[in-house]
């Protein structure tokens, strides 16, 4: 990744890596619309008002849906901007600008792809390093596919914000 | 297909019209993750609470350590902008009132 024009970000992906991204952006468009009982969309829209029921319903009428909303329109925004990438011929990569709000758009997304396989494979219960011992093939490609994002995102952090990306270290 | 829910079902939001008074403070709590990024938190810490670096990765390592951390005591309309900011940016985040 690097600073083209103006204030311009020029993020160069390989295009495994490009095709991946658009993929996990269609995955993750249609499973925030899950039942309110699927993992992902218990992870992403998660309880706000701790031990009022009615508090918390409240909240959810008024905002979640607002939430929904912004995902989908984030998710649409992010599938543009990687769709509007220009492949490199011979070298098997992708160039995509990104400006303005357009890292930290892309930044929030990816982790709620990131969020959304982890739910998938459970890591809302269990620490990730315990998932690592997990014979299974889909938790193991999940896991690969969480480490890949979370190097993405640490790309688009280092120049969002330098000061914050200093604390690079591991998950939660 | 990674992310691919097992039931394709309408999501069905809870409904109601009982409001809940808007004197008291309220506590804003994050609660500990095991996937969000250690300087990804530190990052959505400073954006949303707008506290510093110092106060940010304070507040991050004591996510990380004890569970969970108090972000934010506010009047409640202030609590849940906070909390729909950091639901938005992926963080585990709830209101109680305080006391």
């Amino acid at each position: 990744m690097s600073r083209g024009d103006g204030d311009a970000l020029v993020w160069r992906l390989p295009q495994p890596l490009h095709g991946l991204l658009l993929q996990l952006l269609d995955e993750l468009d249609a499973a925030i619309d899950g039942p309110t009982d699927d993992p992902v969309v218990q992870r992403l829209f998660p309880r706000a008002v701790e031990g009022e029921d009615d508090a918390d319903a409240e909240f959810r009428m008024l905002l979640a849906g607002d939430l929904l909303l912004q995902r989908h329109e984030a998710i649409r925004a992010c599938r543009d901007l990687l769709e509007a990438g220009r492949r490199l011929p011979g070298t098997g990569s992708v160039r995509v600008h990104l400006t303005d709000d357009e890292p930290s758009m892309l930044l929030q997304i990816l982790n709620d792809v990131r969020l959304a396989l982890g739910a998938r494979v459970g890591a809302t219960a269990v620490e990730l390093r315990q998932l690592v011992e997990d014979d299974d093939v889909e938790t193991q490609r999940a896991l690969e596919t969480m480490d890949l994002l979370a190097w993405c995102q640490m790309q688009l952090l280092e120049h969002i914000d330098p000061v914050s990306a200093r604390h690079d270290g591991e998950d939660l | 297909m990674l992310l691919a829910a097992p039931s394709p079902d309408v999501d069905e939001r809870t409904d109601t019209d009982e409001v809940v008074g808007h004197d008291l403070p309220w506590d804003v709590i994050v609660w500990d993750d095991p996937v969000n990024l250690m300087a990804y938190v530190v990052h959505v810490f400073r954006k949303v609470l707008g506290v510093d670096e110092h106060v940010a990765h304070r507040l991050m390592m004591e996510v990380h350590t004890e569970g969970k951390s108090l972000v934010a005591s506010e009047p409640r309309e202030t609590a849940e902008k906070y909390v729909q900011q950091l639901h938005a940016h992926g963080l585990q985040a709830t209101m109680r009132r305080s006391g």
